[in-house]
């Protein structure tokens, strides 16, 4: 199955990492979008499609926390499966963020086997 | 642990996972200085309901540039500034992070600002050593230097 994704993240080398690394855990990927801030995205959204969306919390211009909100406000977070990618471990913050309605958390430095195992879940969620 | 020995081992072990680098926590003789090498200083600052402060990372541009080599599997020579400033500045948000945890557990909330870098010298960070304001330790034969401060 290809699948579009789309990273978000200000720092450039966790976004080519991240994008190597689902490469490496197996996953054909499609469109690989790329925006540095949350607002960034959004507009990104705006005008295509993707089927997971990974997004850092701390991040200028736009947080990952006021992304969130936004897609939640908009409607955009029924549509689009979003993981969060942090290294911000409150787990105050991830109930939070699991309850606007967040699919997936994981920890900065992430590992290819928690990548695979977050998108297999979710992968298996949307054809079910 | 003191903050500065909790930062040090969240570094340590941040450069090993994310940089596959590997360091030393500082003994008890003193570093020499390094002179005429160009560093990096990176900084991060924190807040939350238990605390606030900043942490600060200096490290030699040539470790910068293996560090970005690493993690983006390149050599060496492929790697421009603005990949080596990333790096830099990711191992510093992910060891505030790590930093945050051990100091204070899981369960409060900081809000950390982007980080933010400027190029220095080590005559500089040096003399900032000498005073005490920044601890010095080893990663793959480089001294790079650190310090916390935690205002509340």
């Amino acid at each position: 199955m290809v699948i579009n994704v789309l990273i978000v993240d200000d720092s450039a080398i966790v976004r080519t990492v991240l994008r190597r690394t689902l490469s490496i855990a197996g996953f054909e990927l499609g469109e690989v979008l790329e925006a540095s801030n949350g607002r960034e995205a959004l507009a990104l959204l705006a005008k295509t499609k993707v089927d997971i969306v990974f997004t850092d919390i701390n991040m200028p211009e736009m947080n990952g926390v006021e992304m969130v909100e936004e897609m939640e406000q908009s409607g955009y977070l029924e549509a689009f499966p979003v993981v969060v990618i942090s290294t911000e471990r409150s787990e105050t913050r991830v109930e939070s963020l699991k309850k606007m309605g967040v699919k997936a958390y994981i920890k900065k430095p992430f590992t290819p086997e928690k990548v695979k195992m977050i998108v297999d879940l979710l992968l298996r969620d949307k054809v079910n | 642990m003191n903050p500065t020995q909790l930062l040090l081992r969240s570094l340590l072990d941040i450069f090993e996972r994310f940089g596959f680098m590997f360091g030393e926590m500082p003994d008890e003789s003193p570093v020499p200085p390094p002179s005429d090498v160009p560093y990096l200083n990176a900084s991060i600052t924190f807040i939350g309901e238990l605390g606030a402060g900043s942490i600060v990372l200096a490290a030699p541009v040539s470790l910068c540039d293996e560090l970005a080599a690493n993690v983006l599997g390149l050599d060496v020579s492929d790697v421009v500034p603005a990949m080596r400033d990333d790096a830099i500045k990711e191992i510093l948000n992910v060891t505030c992070g790590e930093f945050l945890e051990s100091s204070y557990g899981k369960s409060p909330v900081f809000d950390l600002t982007v980080p933010q870098m400027k190029q220095t010298t080590s005559e500089e960070l040096a003399a900032q050593a000498d005073s005490g304001l920044l601890t010095a330790f080893t990663m793959e034969d480089n001294t790079l230097f650190a310090c916390v401060t935690v205002d509340r």
